[in-house]
């Protein structure tokens, strides 16, 4: 059974208006576009995805978005743009569901959170701009083929930022492996900028009472703020990963009010997003609808095999994992 | 079927063919409404299973 993809369907026609010349419709593994252009995704291909996700999400607790928006364009050929603007807007879901179970379970500091939204609209309007200048682009001659620009540059990026993120897990299990074996571990290197930055005070200085830091640079707050909406915004990735280190590290909010502060920003950062997305047509209903109920279904099985399946052995084949996403992705590039 | 044609219908573009994407309202309310009224009805499932089978889940994938 397959899904018919709407706005997926729209760029398609949009941006290669060759496909709804042809004769034949084009058919992948797991996708077919018919002559009139209209892009339908297996239903068995998505939902195995939406597992998958989930499950590594919910198993090593570490998100899995930058994961999901590349699996999307390789399983079913569906544009970077309609991919980043689907995960986004799945991302409401998620941080809705997130917000809803753990709400009490830490605190929340409304006014940096309020002031890191700030940041991240910035961000998003950035990101998403640059996702518009791709989107328009056209291609562009690569070994005699004429390529998408938008294909080109986002297979770059996501092949770049999963190297760098399987780079830092390898080493994180090396030394988790080395610890058990009694070699103590070195300060993070995020832990030593972080007391850098936090040594810069560029006015204006405000204080943060309910995270408990005196006074800082509003522009740090600011600059987290962008960095992760513009991860956001341009990858569709929560951008968690920097922004949680970065409070902690670098603006000095303890742990418990980082994970509340966390939540409640993330489902603002993906409202906003899926708002600017979805004015640029990059949000695909049908698809979000998916992916929300098959990740949620996912991480759940991966919490509760947690326990079986965690461990420095497993995280490393969450790394091949990300280093055979890499290749499929080069593959898919050179030979379509 | 019927609410995923419903969808398709309100996804298209208000623009006229080879124009670029122009969004309809709905559209862009819908894209906001639906997960996040998905993500509290699954929020209750989840929580009435953890009661019923006496478990602890998790939250949302991401």
């Amino acid at each position: 059974m397959s899904i018919p993809l709407p706005t997926a369907s729209f760029w398609i026609k949009y941006l290669h208006p060759e496909i709804v010349r042809l004769a034949e419709p084009v058919v992948g593994w797991f996708y077919t576009i018919s002559p009139s252009g209209e892009l339908s995704v297996s239903l068995g291909a998505l939902t195995i995805l939406g597992l998958f996700i989930g499950l590594m999400a919910g198993s090593f607790g570490v998100g899995s978005g930058f994961l999901m928006t590349p699996l999307l364009n390789l399983v079913g050929n569906i544009p970077y743009n309609v991919a980043i603007g689907s995960d986004v807007a799945h991302m409401v879901g998620s941080a809705t569901i997130s917000q809803m179970r753990q709400r009490g379970m830490g605190y929340v500091d409304y006014k940096l959170g309020l002031l890191l939204f700030v940041g991240s609209v910035i961000g998003v309007e950035i990101g998403v701009f640059l996702m518009q200048l791709l989107k328009f682009a056209g291609e562009i001659a690569v070994f005699g083929h004429d390529l998408s620009l938008m294909q080109l540059i986002m297979t770059l990026v996501f092949a770049l930022l999963l190297g760098w993120i399987g780079l830092m897990m390898y080493r994180e299990t090396r030394a988790s492996l080395r610890m058990a074996t009694g070699v103590t571990a070195p300060e993070e290197p995020m832990a030593m900028a972080g007391s850098r930055l936090q040594t810069i005070n560029l006015p204006p200085m405000i204080a943060l009472p309910v995270s408990g830091v005196e006074s800082i640079s509003l522009w740090l707050i600011i600059g987290v703020g962008l960095a992760s909406g513009l991860l956001t915004g341009f990858l569709g990735v929560s951008g968690a990963f920097i922004r949680m280190p970065a409070m902690i590290y670098v603006l000095g909010v303890p742990t418990v009010v980082s994970i509340g502060t966390n939540l409640f920003e993330l489902l603002i950062l993906a409202l906003y997003a899926t708002f600017t997305h979805s004015l640029a047509g990059n949000v695909d209903l049908p698809l979000v609808i998916v992916l929300l109920i098959t990740t949620t279904v996912g991480n759940q099985i991966g919490v509760l095999l947690q326990k079986r399946l965690v461990g420095p052995r497993s995280l490393q084949v969450y790394v091949v994992i990300i280093f055979v996403t890499i290749l499929l992705m080069i593959l898919k590039f050179f030979f379509g | 079927m019927d609410f995923f044609s419903w969808l398709a219908k309100i996804s298209q573009s208000a623009a006229p063919p080879g124009q670029p994407f122009a969004a309809r309202w709905l559209y862009v309310a819908m894209a906001l409404v639906i997960p996040a009224v998905i993500g509290a009805v699954l929020a209750g499932i989840l929580r009435v299973l953890e009661k019923a089978f006496g478990i602890r889940l998790g939250g949302g994938s991401v």
